[in-house]
């Protein structure tokens, strides 16, 4: 039998069975992508559109108006110690709890009609109060945003000095508290909306003088309709991203994977061929060595493996996440598996033309077993990268975790936030079905495993 | 290179060499799988057999306990008399060997018979178990050890007789010539390529009973139904029928999850690895049968089955040791364990007791021990029954 | 060949930009490095990193490290705390403070706050109780919570309920659940109302205690006259006076034992299960529970919901009109649980007192300021909670409501032994919440005597 890309072919189907076939792949195609369907319905709402009745499966379009109708209200500045001084309250009469008094009453309107040409400028000047003259670290105010998703600007005036931020996409509704930062800062981008002001001409990233500050100005930006649109679908994706360094979760998950599936297909072929072709003393012990190995679930070697990084000094290293994950029994025993099924013919015709054993492996075994390869490869870098329990156990510092446990931030002993966490598993998943894809063209080309009997 | 020039070097210093080259193909492989694997392996051996609650990393806080872990993790007492147990042992060893007769003469009985064996095998089966549960109540002293047992070979069973069949079913449909079998392909092999936390966390939404898609669905179709029923004159509400409480049930939280392992894996790898089996089987073959007059039962029988029979081997195999091996991660962010521990599996009792329960890692070790020793013997069982079945 | 050479050098060059750019040592020469340990979630990363940073300005010969441990925090400090290589100042949980405590792994704070006079009288006592242990200090408070219920005002009108939701006793409760569970009409649209959530196994303790049952009691047996005297978890040998004799119990020894098997607690439980008819179907995980909870409440299908200082923010978002009310009163009277987070100082570090400093700054008004803006905890500082910072005013939520509920919440001592309780208790109360025609499913009394019997028997090893 020859291993050449054999594709079945039986002529072409009969109309009914083409039909009935495709019926069958259809249906299945639908439950396959129901529950993605519904991922990445959900990764595209925020909290708010997902608890909304009666279910939507996408979220709403933004509308079309060119108007906004916000309200700020209760501007103050935060100090280094974190006490608050307000600058402007709006609301000078609210009174009592009701809530309605405390949020609409006397606020600052920005009620604004870019097709009518209104002015989308609100100034708050504060240059004839009297502040004092202490250091703050950022300025904040509360917004009622109406979903529309047009942008607000934040200039802040001072002397000799304006700080200038990139506009801040309004598609929430209801009362948010903004925070404008003068310094950079660790903020928490779930919380609050966050606008990273920067300063003109650039300073040394210090507290700003609250007396120095003239005035602030608050400007409606009209959006494109595609882009508040844009905005909206990937608000889960945005904030998922900033929540943790997924940049550095996902090199880390990268590099780990690339390095263990190297290795251990390296290994593990090298491996494969000693335990299915040479002969040496005590070769079958040590393969149902192997196959004994396997068996035993991780859950009890984690801890003996960690005492023994610990005891190499290899604890919150790249050494402890990749070569521990190197040497696996798996590897070896499907390769051997495969190699015995290949004809032992053209070894011998090696072997006597001259070849070494080496020679022998890499110009003959090796280019036949391409798919066997290419199935071990896919294996072991799908599941090193979905691996969550000894990353976690192997690694203390953030800048060493990897990607599944950064996703596991979204969820905690009593809640997950779905939106989020479907929508960094999206971020995820791009790697391994690249991967996939790359790896598509050796799946169809046979992996014989014929050769299961021994 | 042959002839004279090579016997300058001695035929026994040239065997010596040619196994030094032999074993220094292993020794990467070797050595690591020795340090990394075998080691910790060989500690955990060792820790079944004390009691570990890890307080400090001393060798001081390790305590010797000897076979106590096995026993209280195997324990098994009654209240009944010695005669009832002996009397219990007998019919359970009788049908055993039954078993092995009927299998032993399979091939050889006609259709009916062997239905008629099956079924007296069952009822029988059945009597045994009953007896078991009622005269001789058997109290363990970790029941929780062997209900977790009962739920691995459940889902194990289930997991992996679903798997191929239906990965074999979608290997025959993908194998096909259609134009569009690459987004097939494609879209079912999704959930492999996906984050298996994420899939987890996405299903237990799905299998919410209120507001899941999927009873959603079923409660919108039940009253689609009912509405269908109304307009036609029947009564308002025929169908008051309520969907399941997939995983908040004790009874429906097993199929859910086998429902869930099912959809991950029918277009995965185990498919790929039918498919490449199927692309190897000379089509002469399907021909030949043709011509004979098989019909596609038949065809599928004595053509496919068999020559996918060493792949269905290779994945009866590792899917008998990796799933005994999982289930953890599942039960732990979907269900904790189960309503009243129907989905706790060994995996997730060994890391329970190791890292939340007890926290004794020695009582862990133990039960991943018995646990070896389980997939040890299914292994070898499988092994010995696939060698006769593989050669064709 | 060549996709092996490719794969060589890509990896080859992620490996070298990888550990080029670790963030390397950013301490300088003079500076004292501390390590500080926290649960990593976002907001904590958020929140800490500002507090660390302000304490690195106003201290500069002190750098602390952060160390946000992303997924079990309990299983990642048990891990460090065992292969010493533990943090020098790390969060803990009132829940197994007692136990980390008891093995030696925290530092005994006595000494340091006897030294400078350190006051914890602005702290709320139960607070400052949660890190006491055995007459001694192991911690300070950073956080408390407690459980409270969040109502739909429209759903109980349409109920036709007044009762004052702060001071509703059993069968007020029960009548509003009751009333509220049905068919409503939301925007428009009928939907299936529920009155109330189901109980999770702490928020059925909530109710034992309602009952006037507990899990279990410490008795302290007074060196004097030898009586066993049954007191309330916070009482100390040094503070509690003997039943009999009248004198303080000073040296005496405090016992522990199981007494859930009462007819309060039989009372408690029993009441919590009439509830569950109201309640939407069981979910075997905590973790979809709530948010599926939630959501329910924010489309208005659900009428009362459990809620804590945790739930500020989602519930500012939710577009229902609601209010805040306490766990009805039983005839144990009215109570709800109490936790409470804080932070320790690992009893192997190399540098107590900078640890102290940066324990005292994390426990301080500046710090707890932040905290009250972020509405992650309640303060423990008395002055902070009470001030315009913890209030939000995008909500009903605001310091008084937790100043009533300091009155009612249940200080329950958490001693080592209660992990092991807590998970008897846990599992039979999972066979509690079965289906009644499920084959395991146990009667509220045959829970309470199981848990009796095998808290006894696993837990005290007294048969």
């Amino acid at each position: 039998m020859q291993f050449r890309w054999r594709k079945y072919r039986r002529g072409r189907l009969s109309l009914l069975q083409a039909t009935l076939v495709r019926a069958v792949l259809l249906i299945g195609a639908v439950t396959m992508a129901v529950p993605f369907g519904w991922m990445v319905c959900t990764a595209l709402k925020d909290k708010r559109t997902m608890d909304s009745e009666p279910y939507r499966w996408l979220p709403k379009m933004p509308s079309a108006d060119p108007t906004v109708s916000w309200s700020v209200d209760y501007l103050s500045a935060s100090t280094p110690d974190f006490e608050d001084v307000v600058l402007r309250d709006f609301d000078e009469t609210a009174a009592g709890d009701d809530r309605a008094a405390r949020q609409g009453a006397g606020s600052l309107s920005m009620a604004v009609d870019f097709a009518a040409d209104q002015t989308p400028d609100r100034t708050i000047d504060l240059s004839s109060a009297e502040l004092p003259d202490t250091p703050v670290s950022m300025l904040a105010f509360w917004l009622r945003g109406d979903g529309s998703g047009h942008h607000l600007r934040v200039t802040v005036h001072g002397d000799g000095f304006v700080y200038r931020a990139d506009d801040l996409p309004v598609g929430f509704e209801g009362w948010k508290e903004v925070h404008c930062y003068f310094r950079q800062e660790q903020f928490d981008p779930l919380g609050r909306e966050v606008v990273p002001l920067r300063r003109d001409p650039p300073g040394d990233g210090g507290y700003v003088s609250l007396r120095s500050i003239r005035k602030v100005e608050l400007t409606a930006v009209a959006e494109p309709l595609w882009s508040r649109a844009w905005q909206r679908w990937t608000y889960s994706f945005r904030k998922a991203w900033q929540s943790m360094p997924f940049g550095r979760f996902y090199l880390n998950s990268l590099f780990v994977s690339l390095a263990v599936t190297l290795g251990q297909v390296l290994t593990s072929a090298l491996a494969g061929y000693a335990f299915a072709r040479l002969k040496w003393p005590g070769r079958d012990k040590f393969f149902l060595m192997y196959l004994a190995t396997m068996m035993i679930p991780a859950a009890v070697t984690i801890v003996p493996t960690f005492v023994l990084m610990k005891m190499l000094g290899w604890f919150d290293t790249y050494r402890a996440l990749i070569l521990p994950l190197l040497f696996s029994a798996y590897g070896t025993f499907m390769l051997r598996q495969f190699f015995l099924s290949l004809p032992a013919d053209l070894e011998d015709a090696a072997r006597i033309d001259g070849c070494g054993k080496l020679r022998v492996w890499l110009h003959v075994i090796l280019p036949l077993s391409k798919p066997a390869l290419a199935t071990l490869a896919t294996f072991t870098f799908l599941g090193c990268w979905g691996a969550f329990q000894w990353p976690l156990f192997a690694t203390q510092s953030m800048h060493m975790k990897v990607l599944p446990i950064g996703l596991s931030a979204f969820q905690d002993k009593f809640s997950v936030q779905y939106n989020l966490m479907m929508a960094a598993s999206l971020i995820v998943m791009v790697p391994t079905l690249a991967v996939f894809l790359f790896n598509q063209r050796f799946f169809t080309r046979g992996i014989q495993l014929s050769g299961m009997k021994e | 290179m042959t002839g004279p020039a090579m016997r300058t070097v001695s035929a026994k210093t040239a065997r010596r060499l040619d196994t030094l080259t032999s074993v220094l193909f292993c020794l990467p492989n070797l050595i690591g799988v020795l340090v990394f694997v075998v080691l910790p392996v060989s500690a955990s051996l060792v820790l079944g057999f004390c009691m570990w609650r890890a307080n400090r990393l001393e060798l001081a806080t390790i305590d010797w306990v000897g076979l106590g872990n096995f026993s209280k993790l195997l324990g098994l007492s009654t209240k009944a008399s010695i005669v009832a147990v002996v009397g219990g042992i007998a019919m359970a060893v009788a049908l055993l060997v039954a078993l092995v007769v009927l299998l032993r003469k399979w091939s050889g009985l006609s259709i009916p018979v062997r239905w008629a064996m099956v079924a007296a095998l069952l009822a029988a089966g059945w009597g045994v178990r009953a007896y078991w549960s009622r005269d001789i109540h058997l109290e363990a002293r970790d029941p929780q050890f062997w209900q977790a047992l009962w739920n691995s070979i459940v889902l194990m069973t289930w997991g992996v007789g679903g798997r191929i069949v239906l990965c074999l079913g979608m290997a025959m449909l993908l194998n096909q010539r259609l134009r569009e079998i690459v987004v097939h392909r494609t879209i079912y092999f999704l959930p492999t390529v996906s984050s298996a936390i994420a899939l987890y966390i996405l299903w237990q939404a799905l299998y919410h009973p209120d507001i899941g898609v999927i009873n959603r669905f079923l409660i919108a179709s039940r009253d689609a139904f009912n509405g269908v029923v109304a307009a036609v004159g029947g009564p308002e509400t025929w169908l008051t029928w309520q969907p399941p409480n997939w995983l908040g049930d004790a009874g429906t939280a097993k199929p859910a999850f086998i429902l869930m392992g099912w959809w991950h894996e029918m277009g995965g790898l185990t498919m790929l690895l039918y498919l490449a089996a199927l692309q190897g089987i000379p089509e002469q073959l399907y021909e030949a049968a043709e011509i004979d007059g098989a019909n596609a039962w038949q065809r599928f029988r004595a053509i496919t089955w068999p020559m996918v029979g060493p792949t269905t081997f290779f994945i009866l195999i590792m899917g008998v040791i990796r799933g005994f091996q999982g289930g953890f991660q599942q039960a732990y962010i979907m269900t904790r364990g189960g309503p009243a521990g129907a989905t706790t599996t060994v995996d997730y009792f060994i890391y329970n007791r190791a890292f939340f329960q007890d926290q004794d890692l020695g009582y862990a070790s133990a039960a991943a021990w018995v646990l070896f020793a389980l997939i040890l013997v299914l292994t070898l069982i499988n092994w010995r029954y696939g060698q006769r079945k593989v050669h064709y | 060949m060549r996709t092996f050479l490719a794969a060589v050098i890509v990896i080859a060059a992620l490996g070298i930009y990888l550990l080029a750019t670790q963030p390397g040592e950013t301490a300088r020469e003079d500076q004292t490095r501390i390590r500080f340990a926290f649960p990593g979630d976002v907001k904590a990363i958020s929140l800490f990193s500002r507090l660390a940073n302000r304490f690195m300005e106003l201290n500069p010969d002190i750098h602390v490290k952060l160390e946000p441990n992303v997924g079990d925090f309990r299983q990642i400090i048990k891990r460090d705390l065992v292969a010493d290589i533990a943090p020098d100042v790390f969060f803990s949980d009132d829940d197994y403070f007692t136990v980390f405590a008891d093995d030696g792994h925290y530092l005994c704070l006595d000494e340091l706050i006897a030294r400078e006079g350190y006051d914890t009288a602005p702290f709320y006592a139960p607070a400052a109780e949660s890190f006491r242990w055995k007459g001694k200090t192991y911690g300070l408070p950073f956080g408390w919570g407690c459980s409270l219920l969040l109502y739909n005002r429209q759903a109980l009108r349409d109920a036709g309920i007044d009762y004052d939701p702060t001071k509703w006793t059993w069968e007020q409760f029960a009548e509003t659940v009751r009333r509220c569970t049905g068919p409503a009409t939301v925007k428009g649209q009928t939907v299936q109302r529920y009155g109330y959530m189901r109980d999770n196994s702490s928020h059925a303790m909530c109710s034992l205690w309602q009952g006037g049952g507990t899990i279990l009691q410490k008795a302290i047996v007074c060196p004097q006259c030898g009586r066993r005297n049954d007191v309330p978890d916070v009482a100390e040998p040094d503070t509690a006076t003997c039943g009999r004799c009248g004198r303080k119990m000073t040296g005496g020894e405090a016992e522990w034992r199981a007494a859930c098997d009462s007819p309060g607690a039989l009372a408690g439980i029993e009441y919590m299960l009439s509830l569950l008819p109201y309640t939407p179907r069981a979910v075997a995980s905590g973790a979809t529970e709530m948010p599926a909870n939630q959501e329910l409440f924010a489309i208005g299908r659900l009428a009362i919901i459990r809620g804590g200082p945790y739930s500020a923010q989602w519930a500012a978002d939710v577009d229902v009109d609601w209010g805040i009310g306490y766990f009805p009163a039983g005839p144990g009277g009215r109570w709800t649980r109490f936790y409470c987070d804080g932070f320790v100082i690992s009893a192997a570090t190399k540098h107590p007192d900078v640890s102290w400093r940066l324990l005292k700054y994390l426990c301080g008004e500046d710090a707890q300021r932040l905290l009250a803006k972020e509405a992650y905890h309640v303060p423990v500082r008395r002055a902070v909670a009470q001030s315009p910072y913890f209030n939000r005013p995008d909500t009903p939520w605001d310091e008084s409501i937790f100043a009533g509920a300091i009155e009612h919440v249940r200080f329950q001592r958490k001693i080592p032994e209660w992990d092991e309780a807590s998970q008897i208790v846990d599992r039979n109360f999972g066979l509690l919440m079965l289906e009644p025609d499920s084959p395991k499913h146990i009667s509220a009394a045959e829970y309470l005597s199981r848990c009796q019997r095998e808290i006894e028997r696993d837990v005290f090893d007294r048969e």
